[in-house]
């Protein structure tokens, strides 16, 4: 099953051992998810660990995502002619938008994110959800109620 | 972390420790304990890396986290983020 971790899931699944979202980074690490990145999304969480730790840090969570077991990170570049369509469609903004196109170009399933304005959109194609509501939706029984 | 030399007691068939012996009587070791180590320290980085160079990297990065974690509100996070996302997309445009 191919999933999108949004920056916030990823990182607080990093940050939290305990948390729903460290129990999805697990089950990539089994390969049991296939995740998909796009190149923005490696750069921003990043990003935030260079800015919040270390340039090591960043480095090396970058140097994660890369070795990821089934991943694949998409550049944005190839599919910038879909993206401004798709901006009225979802009712996001471009740099939200990316991510989400990414996400129909590449088969994506399920777009996992902490973002309540993603989260109320109730979107069908990737289906959006929490990382609560993902392990519920895969049979998988969530560890905490908040997240 | 433990530092320094640990004593590890093994037992290593003997043809094998005849084969470390030569090595070492020709000058490529200096010791059979020099050998070993030689090739314990090898043989994990190859493993480790072929195997699962993604457990590798985690532990590397929980190790640079240790103790600094700053356990913020999801909220924060999810509003970080975002300004994180428009700032690159706008150097990206």
């Amino acid at each position: 099953m191919k999933v999108m971790i949004d920056t916030n899931v990823f990182i607080f699944g990093i940050e939290r051992p305990i948390s729903n979202s460290n129990v999805i980074i697990g089950l990539i690490f089994k390969r049991n998810l296939k995740p998909v990145f796009s190149e923005l999304l490696v750069d921003e969480i990043s990003d935030y660990f260079k800015r919040n730790y270390s340039k090591n840090t960043g480095w090396l969570v970058s140097d994660l995502i890369k070795k990821l077991p089934n991943v694949s990170i998409e550049s944005e570049s190839e599919i910038k002619s879909k993206i401004n369509k798709n901006i009225e469609k979802y009712g996001f903004s471009e740099e939200d938008v990316v991510h989400f196109t990414i996400a129909e170009e590449f088969d994506v399933e399920y777009l996992i994110s902490l973002n309540r304005h993603f989260l109320k959109k109730k979107i069908k194609k990737p289906i959006v959800v929490s990382p609560h509501d993902f392990l519920k939706n895969i049979g998988v029984e969530p560890i905490t109620d908040f997240e | 972390m433990k530092r320094g030399l640990i004593s590890i007691p093994t037992k290593i068939p003997g043809p094998i420790v005849e084969q470390v012996d030569l090595l070492v009587s020709q000058g490529l070791f200096t010791s059979r304990s020099e050998f070993i180590r030689e090739a314990v320290r090898d043989f994990l980085a190859d493993e480790v890396e072929r195997i699962q160079p993604h457990r590798l990297a985690f532990a590397m990065v929980q190790r640079e986290l240790m103790g600094q974690v700053k356990n913020r509100p999801v909220e924060e996070i999810v509003e970080e983020t975002r300004k994180i996302r428009r700032e690159l997309w706008e150097k990206r445009k």
